[in-house]
């Protein structure tokens, strides 16, 4: 727990109250490696936030998987679309690895946001931080070509490297397969580390 | 087109009251006390509302108009959205995180904004009861709406997301210089002069 209270630092600082307020309704989930947590068509119930693993979203296209999403620890996963509008999730949210998440149900965070200020505030700041990483990505992949997007990615999230099977990755930057083993070189070099954690109030 | 200053302020109300309205409730008088934050800005066809390098000052709502979201970039300028009347736009990461803009923002018509200023939001957020919840659910409608048209762009066929798109924005043929709307919908111009046949037989049809 102490893992999400540091991440929601970057954010806010909340007392010892606040967080255990949080802590009251919120609950580990162990899971599996290759464990889906939400089905496509299912409407999200939950929040989670990756104290360890790797998560990703994918959606089948003609049996094909391919993956909008691909996580490891400390960050929110979860079908947010269907979070938020309460429809059924597009796309399907499973681990790759073993994972352990904190989670929380939409109706005790709602709890939350009505009963304090600052978790309205953390509300805020935490789609704030989705809105900024969504429109970051889809820049980086107009922008860069792909041997620097695969360098980015791995350079944002380096202990994915050994974890992820290399098609998931490949499916998740938008780059051939057979163009991903051609590259995959490159990340022996290392660049320069993008930082697009603190949000400024 | 009516110019921009033409349209009388309660019809500007009255719509804004209902675009909130589908986030949270709320009353005449809280929607005045909103308004009060925000100011109207108008620009000319082709005015650049917001520069690449720049922090973005604003938050805006397109009350009448039409503004394209780009990249500069050496080849090419990859469009990001096309946003039409009721439609949010602002260059966000800029800001929300106070760091120069990457994108430009382009007035394609006259155009009409209702904008909230950086400062402004921080007052309304401290000092407007609803302006959390309200500034939340915005963000929320915004990071959902690109949500799903990156699964569109990843599901769907070239076909099939020009059909979805033109289908439900007809106009925009007209409104969008072709090559904008190509790359907005991410077709080579030359596939995209093929595919508009699709969209004058259907209508012609109808």
């Amino acid at each position: 727990m102490n893992q999400f209270r540091q991440f929601l630092g970057n954010f806010v600082r909340l007392s010892d109250a606040e967080f255990a307020l949080f802590e009251e309704k919120a609950f580990i989930k162990n899971c599996s490696k290759n464990e889906i947590i939400t089905r496509a068509g299912e409407v999200e119930q939950y929040f989670y936030f990756v104290l360890s693993g790797v998560i990703h979203h994918y959606f089948l296209k003609n049996k094909e998987m391919v993956t909008t999403e691909l996580v490891g620890k400390d960050a929110i996963v979860g079908s947010a679309v269907s979070f938020f509008t309460q429809k059924p999730s597009p796309y399907f949210v499973q681990t790759l690895q073993p994972s352990v998440l904190v989670g929380i149900s939409k109706t005790n965070l709602e709890y939350l946001y009505a009963n304090n200020r600052n978790w309205q505030r953390v509300g805020r700041m935490l789609i704030s931080f989705f809105l900024v990483k969504q429109e970051q990505q889809y820049i980086d992949i107009l922008r860069f070509p792909i041997r620097e997007r695969l360098i980015r990615f791995f350079n944002q999230y380096p202990e994915l490297i050994n974890q992820v099977p290399q098609t998931r990755v490949a499916s998740y930057l938008k780059i051939k397969p057979e163009t991903y083993t051609r590259i995959k070189h490159v990340l022996n070099f290392k660049t320069e580390l993008i930082n697009t954690s603190s949000l400024k109030e | 087109m009516k110019k921009v200053n033409d349209i009388p302020k309660s019809i500007i109300t009255e719509k804004l009251a209902m675009l909130l309205n589908a986030f949270m409730p709320i009353s005449e008088i809280e929607l005045q006390e909103l308004l009060s934050y925000c100011e109207y800005r108008h620009f000319d066809k082709g005015a650049i509302i917001t520069h690449e390098g720049e922090t973005e000052q604003y938050m805006n709502i397109v009350l009448q108009g039409l503004v394209v979201k780009y990249l500069k970039l050496e080849h090419h300028t990859p469009v990001l959205q096309l946003a039409v009347e009721n439609n949010i736009v602002t260059s966000e990461i800029s800001f929300l995180m106070r760091t120069p803009s990457q994108v430009f923002l382009e007035a394609l018509e006259p155009t009409l904004l209702l904008s909230l200023r950086f400062d402004k939001r921080q007052q309304l957020l401290n000092d407007f009861p609803k302006g959390e919840v309200l500034s939340r659910k915005i963000m929320e409608a915004m990071y959902v709406r690109k949500d799903e048209r990156k699964n569109r762009m990843k599901k769907l066929t070239i076909r099939e997301q020009f059909l979805y798109y033109l289908n439900r924005n007809p106009d925009m043929l007209q409104r969008v210089p072709q090559k904008y709307l190509a790359s907005y919908l991410n077709i080579k111009p030359e596939t995209f002069s093929r595919l508009k046949h699709l969209v004058a037989k259907k209508s012609k049809r109808a």
